[in-house]
């Protein structure tokens, strides 16, 4: 059984997010109960590491951290279950980090494709995970058909691939950036987001900026966290 | 007498590392192998050696990038500060640090080869880190942890670092014959507290010294990130794969102290050693468990008795936790950081650093663990 979030929208309802994320897990650890033959595989994030920086492992999940909203969080809470649970030994949990063209980044893949300035309120330097789903597809189902899996908790992260493992390090925001712009870009600091945000009000749309208020994108697109995806390499070495 | 720059410790070859004198196990061609392999974020090594007519003179690793450590020492105040402008303003904002030494060294001696002019191979060192950090826009070189008795320590002084405190380390001298030799040496309540400590621990746990620990990092990690997570001064972080490439390295040799409890491991502790000395380094607490501070007595003290089993005359313990530490027979030696700034603004901050490190001194550290 393959197990995929209910609600994914990254904002402060942690209500409806317990309510959609976290309420199933204690039905599926009560599946799990009662058929001794079942495996669960439960599509976590990576952003469980919440405000966490520096090194995030998979043997990681409560190091203090904050959330930056109720999405991760809810995904924190029911990986806790999980791992608590007595039928720990039959569940995997895949982290996912984000999608390309999936989510709150397709929307900047799809500002990229366009010949409009850009402008985006980021890091640069920071390292921003992304997959496609196709990839993403193709390692989930990898990691649901091995048993050798079971028990473990997985990132899969930029350059993780079910029959290879690519030596690619991290990709940075601006190499993400700078692989699918056509038009011009310009990268402000995260604390000037307003003002790309204003920029955007005054040239009446022309100029676009990244990411939109509210997206709730923000704190990624800032992030220092290294994600180690140890386990997940044994797996398919 | 030349300088050659490497990217990968096996370039230069543990043959090549031999003939040299200095931190047998914080040097050694094994533990900054493993270090290399499981570097993390931006950080990066490049190996400085001095060559002359009859080979490697001394060579020392240097890591640079944004995500080094360097801030662990700090007031929290200073830390939270430097945190909040990087997460807003970026990683632009970051100060660019070479870091000179090994990063989870215990003992700072360079590796100098004995009959070298060991003043003229420094300087020539220290020249060629000054240039590396200009070339690469360092805004900070840090010559980590020398040790107290490094004999080439003024030629850092002459070269204008400054010089800081860092945290001390704890050495015993495992030249003892026996448990009871080595408890007969301890102080009256350091030989109550080892009595205790053996006694419940057996009653309460088994030990195991595991050579080829590879297979059970999966199950360690999770100790040994506890502990990381649980310090007061969060040093290096290191990844799953240092641990397996340890297992793998030689030299120095390694092995696991495994501590478990109905069958579970509880605890764990990494002894490197190598050419005498022996460094036990990280370990691994359940803290779940409710015996957690016996465990960490236990694991130190057996791993202190299997060095004097193995002939091994010079223990070192670790820069933390030194209350039980010194109860169990361990000594602080001092070890310095000098620092050198490569822009005025960096510059300006050195007093307060200087400052803040003066806490670390042997005499304070020792007054406050007594």
């Amino acid at each position: 059984m393959i197990h995929e979030p209910e609600r994914q929208a990254l904002d402060g309802n942690l209500d409806e997010a317990r309510r959609r994320n976290v309420e199933p897990v204690a039905r599926l650890i009560e599946a799990l109960r009662a058929d001794p033959a079942m495996r669960l595989t439960f599509v976590s994030t990576t952003c469980v590491a919440g405000n966490k920086k520096g090194l995030f492992t998979e043997f990681d999940h409560d190091c203090g951290q904050r959330f930056y909203n109720a999405y991760d969080r809810s995904l924190f809470e029911a990986e806790g279950l999980l791992r608590a649970s007595d039928v720990r030994s039959r569940v995997t949990i895949v982290r996912r980090c984000f999608l390309l063209d999936d989510g709150p980044l397709a929307s900047l893949t799809a500002m990229l494709a366009g010949r409009r300035p850009v402008v985006i309120a980021a890091d640069p330097r920071a390292e921003l995970h992304a997959i496609t789903s196709a990839e993403f597809a193709e390692a989930l189902a990898s990691i649901a058909a091995n048993p050798a899996a079971m028990g473990k908790t997985l990132h899969v992260v930029t350059g993780f691939s079910p029959s290879r493992r690519a030596e690619a390090r991290p990709t940075s925001i601006r190499e993400l950036v700078d692989a699918a712009r056509r038009g011009p870009v310009w990268f402000l600091p995260p604390a000037l987001a307003p003002l790309a945000w204003a920029l955007r009000a005054l040239t009446l749309g022309f100029v676009r900026a990244f990411p939109a208020p509210g997206s709730g994108l923000g704190p990624y697109l800032r992030h220092r966290t290294a994600f180690d995806d140890f386990q997940a390499r044994q797996l398919v070495t | 007498m030349k300088i050659v720059w490497h990217s990968s410790i096996d370039d230069i070859g543990a043959a090549a590392l031999e003939p040299l004198e200095g931190s047998p196990v914080d040097f050694s061609h094994g533990l900054l192998r493993a270090m290399e392999r499981s570097l993390w974020g931006d950080l990066a090594v490049r190996y400085l050696c001095v060559e002359d007519e009859r080979g490697l003179c001394g060579f020392v690793p240097l890591y640079f990038g944004t995500n080094l450590g360097f801030m662990a020492l700090m007031p929290k105040l200073i830390r939270l500060g430097y945190e909040w402008v990087v997460e807003r303003f970026g990683l632009a904002m970051a100060y660019r640090v070479a870091i000179v030494g090994s990063l989870i060294s215990d003992r700072g001696f360079w590796p100098l080869r004995p009959d070298a002019d060991a003043a003229r191979v420094l300087d020539r060192m220290i020249a060629a880190i000054d240039a590396f950090a200009r070339e690469e826009h360092a805004q900070l070189v840090i010559i980590k942890d020398v040790h107290q008795d490094f004999p080439g320590i003024d030629r850092f002084r002459a070269a204008k670092f400054m010089e800081c405190h860092s945290l001390p380390t704890v050495r015993v001298d495992t030249t003892f014959q026996s448990e009871r030799d080595y408890i007969a040496g301890l102080s009256a309540n350091g030989r109550s507290s080892a009595r205790r400590i053996i006694k419940k621990s057996e009653e309460r746990f088994t030990f195991e010294f595991v050579a080829d620990y590879a297979p059970l990092v999966p199950e360690v990690y999770p100790l040994w990130r506890a502990t990381f997570l649980k310090a007061e001064f969060k040093l290096e972080e290191l990844p799953p794969q240092f641990f397996v490439e340890c297992a793998k390295s030689s030299p120095p040799e390694s092995e696991l102290l495994v501590c478990r409890r109905d069958g579970v491991i509880v605890g764990a502790y990494l002894a490197l050693y190598h050419r005498g000395q022996q460094l036990n380094k990280r370990i691994g607490i359940d803290y779940r468990d409710p015996d957690s501070p016996l465990i960490y007595n236990a694991l130190n003290m057996r791993c202190l008795l299997r060095a004097a089993e193995r002939g091994i005359p010079l223990s070192y313990l670790g820069q933390t936790a030194y209350t039980p530490k010194l109860r169990l027979g361990g000594h602080l030696e001092e070890q310095f950081l000098f620092i050198k700034p490569y822009r005025f603004d960096v510059g300006l901050s050195l007093p307060i650093q200087r400052l803040a490190t003066r806490r670390f001194r042997r005499e304070i550290v020792e007054r406050e663990t007594s």
